[in-house]
């Protein structure tokens, strides 16, 4: 299903149409850079016309997000049909595809942009830093001036920005779609679209400082973004806690139609995974802490910390190992079912074995960022419960800021659990037996001691709270890292999937 | 044209060769049996024509009809490959339930029907660990019918099942021949052969001859 | 008149428990490898000796023994012979021996096997490490000299200090043979009966995943627990007792009694209803 949709990214006529037009306000934005470099009297490079053209509110909040807001109310309306739910078998599975087709309907539009924007850039001198007039602090060049003060390679900036875009479009989509969903009303959901244009409009004008995650402009501009949150990759979480409530919401609608395709075992199994991961939140706060909170964020920390650079205490590491790795044993668990040979008659009704694993791995990856966010507001609730520290020094060294508390927690706990849960899916399969992708946990709870793991290089526990305290370029390498592992073992996966002998396994 | 065309099929498993250039063609409103003794290749033939495994060489084309673009397995087909393959700890309204959610063309009533129709009591909470041999067997041709599909691959589907349950079934195929419908089944039975097949094939020396 | 037919069936059990740790253990050369694979965490003990500042082969010992240990000790008590026991059910095949064989004779002796190869591979995890730190380091002599001063310690407090570090190192006070042969026995003893509750589980629990994960998974969530409840000391981590300060050698014994309790009471319930168990049909 993935390949036909992706298959199917066409450029439309209208898409010359912008192009011409992006093209020209491109040229537009040249010239008045031509003149700031002129009267700062310093040299322009590309990055200057690159990335003022990518960071540009007009363009953005004028021309390109209205544009997507439109197709998306088409083609939501266009893909949303009896038959089309009847096939695709959930309300989840619809948002999954819909989300598919505005990935589709993206792809061309990000790439328009950045054409204008580099074909304008034409004749500038080439250069992997920033220019001299993107440093000089001047009224005059206020964006890039900002931009390039933080350290960031203007490269970095650039995929940043269109990732922030791109994925913050796509949680658009998911809110329209959704609301399409929910009241299945033409005038719904262009007013939806309506309000959301104007809220944006109005964000580009006017800041809301005091909820920064209500800020639209925040999740379109990254110099906003800068503003808004540290360290910047913060940025990324509502538009991800959205993309998780959208997909709850769907799911909430599937609960009602009785039409849920795949769960993780319900019973006692969960009923104590909950209950542990609750006594570890209370552990935190009552002994550890001693019932004292100077932050939000200390129950959270303590509960979390894992392991550290510098060693490990038995009873966190426990604790973590028995949530993060405890999901993953959840979610082999479900695996189990699979591996019998009902395999057969279940692949045969999917259609194919990607679209069986794509139905099957989604689901239990949209709930890692539900699990994290439900993880931290049961630890600010147990927090609350706790009184302020007597002694407010005593996490002080551990509190190196906690936005990069909040970075590790959510952006790297992300793609840690995603990994334990595609080394059980791999070994797992390609053994044919859940036990092997029991010794793979087994071997994970190893890998993540310190001692073995001192050069953060195997993906075992490294969403440890403990190694917030090697700074941030520390924690981006293992976001990296982790990054890197997941990419490998989703292809592994997918090649498992594709391959009938493996797939199929001794099963054949 | 054919629902299903096999040419110059081949196909081996670490040296042991099982098909040799086979070719074979099955048309629609017809059923047809295939024989062959134990190890010959009648499960991986099945296989083969669901797009389970590859063949070494030659293709297997399935009806547009019953293959879209996107799949890699075909639609609307019914099969028992091998053996039947449940959820051990699930009741067997349970795990029908499970899989028709999956294309979501049915309910339960119309599960409940197919279970009737070949002798399954819908509403036992016994477990199907704890089903008798015939009893899965009857679960898997449930799971094949259910969804009323127009092609059923049944892998000796006789297996197992008492003579009142034998004559369910025949009937059951009989009438879906008459709904214009294809079946292929594999039987060591010569009786099911002469009273349901309208042509025969049989595996021998790597090849598939029709014989009757 | 009895004796001698009971005899006989003790006889023929012993055969089946001696053939099935044949099977088990292979060849020689499979049993040599496994020696060899034991002794290496000696080997890598002593060659990162030299960053420890040890006081003794009591030291050293614990040094030796591989701190992964901990983490995965019930899996690996389970993978020794319950694991591929557990292919004997999943394939049907116990039902077929049943026929040739008294059920409960047969499992009898699979559990007797189990218990064997369990006990052996971990006693050897802790008496191969036992023998290097203080019967062949010291004859070497590679980690010479032990530190010879504490601060705050006379030298015949010194002297006496090893023997008040952890729960088992008391027995050294008797002689260090004792605290070897005493702590290999322990570990030994827990690797068997961990061993045995997945083994049981096997038989009772119908997910077969399920029982031969049960071990390692209550394992941990038991070791947590009695850490939030700050008793470690009756955790079944106990086993390896190296991070706790010491206890009376009785402490350990709760948990494992515990444990024994567990699957006697398994054990008994098989017995008991071997003929109407699941697995077995």
């Amino acid at each position: 299903m993935t390949h036909r949709i992706v298959r199917s990214l066409n450029f439309a006529p209208w898409h010359v149409a912008l192009l011409a037009l992006s093209m020209v306000y491109g040229l537009y934005l040249r010239q008045q850079l031509q003149v700031i470099s002129h009267e700062l009297m310093v040299p322009l490079n590309m990055w200057d016309q690159i990335l003022t053209f990518l960071l540009d509110p007009y363009y953005i909040s004028y021309l390109f997000v209205p544009i997507w807001l439109y197709s998306s109310c088409v083609s939501i309306q266009r893909h949303f049909s009896v038959p089309a739910l009847i096939r695709l078998g959930s309300y989840r599975s619809w948002l999954y595809r819909s989300t598919l087709h505005a990935l589709a309907r993206l792809i061309p539009l990000l790439l328009i942009w950045l054409v204008s924007a580099t074909v304008t850039a034409a004749g500038l001198p080439l250069s992997i830093d920033w220019s001299a007039t993107s440093t000089v602090g001047n009224p005059l060049n206020q964006v890039l001036g900002f931009v390039s003060n933080h350290g960031i390679p203007p490269l970095l900036v650039l995929a940043l920005q269109l990732m922030l875009v791109g994925l913050t479009l796509l949680c658009l989509h998911m809110v329209l779609a959704l609301v399409h969903l929910l009241s299945s009303k033409q005038v719904v959901i262009y007013a939806a679209a309506a309000a959301l244009f104007f809220a944006q409009l109005i964000s580009f004008r006017s800041r809301i400082e005091a909820a920064p995650f209500l800020d639209l402009a925040n999740f379109f501009l990254l110099h906003r973004s800068f503003t808004a949150y540290d360290p910047v990759a913060l940025v990324f979480l509502p538009v991800i806690a959205v993309i998780g409530l959208c997909v709850a919401g769907v799911q909430y609608q599937d609960r009602r139609h009785r039409s849920t395709p795949l769960r993780l075992p319900g019973s006692l199994s969960t009923l104590l995974y909950v209950g542990l991961c609750a006594l570890g939140l209370i552990y935190a706060l009552a002994f550890e802490l001693r019932n004292e909170v100077g932050t939000p964020t200390d129950v959270l920390f303590v509960a979390f910390y894992g392991v550290s650079a510098e060693g490990f205490e038995w009873n966190l590491y426990l604790y973590h190992s028995i949530v993060f790795l405890g999901f993953a044993y959840l979610f082999l668990l479900v695996l189990e079912n699979e591996l019998k040979a009902r395999i057969y008659y279940v692949a045969l009704r999917h259609g194919s074995p990607t679209r069986w694993f794509s139905r099957f791995i989604l689901p239990v990856a949209a709930r890692v960022p539900l699990l994290l966010g439900a993880l931290f507001a049961g630890a600010l609730l147990i927090g609350l419960a706790g009184g302020p520290s007597a002694d407010g020094n005593a996490l002080a060294d551990l509190r190196l800021g906690q936005g990069w508390v909040l970075y590790q927690f959510f952006i790297n706990g992300t793609l840690q659990v995603l990994c334990y849960i595609l080394v059980v899916f791999v070994i797992g399969w390609l053994n044919g037996r859940p036990m092997a992708g029991l010794f793979a946990l087994g071997c994970l709870l190893v890998a993540g001691l310190p001692a073995v793991n001192s050069a953060r290089v195997l993906p075992a526990a490294l969403n440890s709270l403990g190694y917030v305290g090697l700074g941030g370029q520390e924690l981006l390498r293992i976001t990296a890292v982790l990054s890197v592992y997941c990419l490998a073992l989703l292809l592994g996966a997918l090649l498992i999937v594709k391959s009938p002998k493996l797939f199929f396994n001794e099963r054949v | 044209m054919a629902v299903i065309q096999l040419e110059k099929i081949t196909k081996s498993f670490k040296g042991t060769t099982l098909f040799e250039n086979v070719n074979a063609t099955f048309d629609a409103g017809k059923i047809y049996g295939i024989v062959g003794h134990n190890g010959s290749g009648k499960s991986v033939l099945f296989k083969l024509i669901c797009g389970f495994i590859v063949p070494d060489s030659g293709t297997v084309t399935i009806d547009p009809t019953y293959m879209s673009k996107n799949r890699t397995f075909p639609e609307n087909f019914g099969v028992i490959i091998d053996r039947p393959g449940y959820l051990p700890q699930k009741t067997g309204l349970d795990n029908l339930r499970d899989l028709a959610r999956i294309r979501a063309v049915i309910g339960d009533d119309e599960i409940r029907t197919a279970m009737k129709s070949v002798g399954l009591a819908p509403d036992t909470k016994q477990a199907v660990r704890n089903y008798s041999l015939g009893m899965k067997q009857k679960l898997a041709l449930t799971q094949a019918i259910m969804e009323e599909p127009q092609v059923l691959l049944l892998d000796e589907p006789f297996n197992a099942l008492d003579v009142d349950s034998v004559e369910l079934v025949r009937n059951l195929l009989a009438s879906y021949r008459d709904k214009g419908r294809t079946v292929i089944f594999t039987s060591h039975n010569r009786e099911d052969m002469d009273l349901l097949a309208d042509h025969v094939f049989r595996i021998r020396a790597n090849s598939l001859e029709q014989t009757a | 008149m009895d004796r001698p037919h009971s005899l006989g069936k003790f006889t023929k059990l012993l055969k089946t428990v001696r053939s099935d740790l044949k099977k088990t253990f292979l060849s020689w050369k499979v049993t040599l490898l496994l020696l060899a694979l034991l002794a290496l965490p000696s080997v890598y003990a002593t060659a990162i000796s030299d960053g420890y500042a040890l006081f003794g082969p009591a030291d050293f010992f614990t040094l030796i023994i591989p701190f992964a240990l901990p983490l995965v000790f019930p899996l690996i008590a389970v993978a020794l012979y319950a694991l591929p026991f557990s292919n004997e059910l999943s394939h049907r095949y116990i039902v077929y021996t049943r026929t040739r064989s008294n059920i409960r004779r047969y499992l009898t002796s699979k559990a007797l096997a189990n218990i064997v190869v369990a006990f052996v591979a971990f006693f050897l995890a802790a008496f191969i490490p036992f023998l290097w730190a203080f019967v062949v380091e010291p004859s070497v002599g590679v980690i010479n000299p032990y530190r010879q001063t504490m601060v705050g310690l006379s030298p015949a407090e010194l002297e006496a200090y090893p023997a008040t570090v952890n729960t088992f190192s008391q027995l050294l006070s008797i002689g260090p043979w004792a605290y070897g042969l005493g702590y290999s026995l322990w570990l030994g003893m827990n690797g068997a009966l961990y061993a045995s509750i997945g083994f049981l589980l096997l038989l009772v629990v119908p997910n077969r995943f399920v029982a031969l994960s049960i071990p390692f998974i209550g394992y941990h969530i038991a070791n947590f627990v009695f850490a939030v409840l700050t008793i470690p000391q009756y955790s079944p981590a106990i086993v390896f007792p190296f991070n706790l300060t010491q206890f009376p050698l009785w402490v350990p014994f709760v948990p494992f009694t515990v444990l024994a309790v567990l699957a006697l009471s398994l054990a008994l319930y098989v017995r008991r209803r071997t003929r109407e168990l699941d697995v077995l049909l």
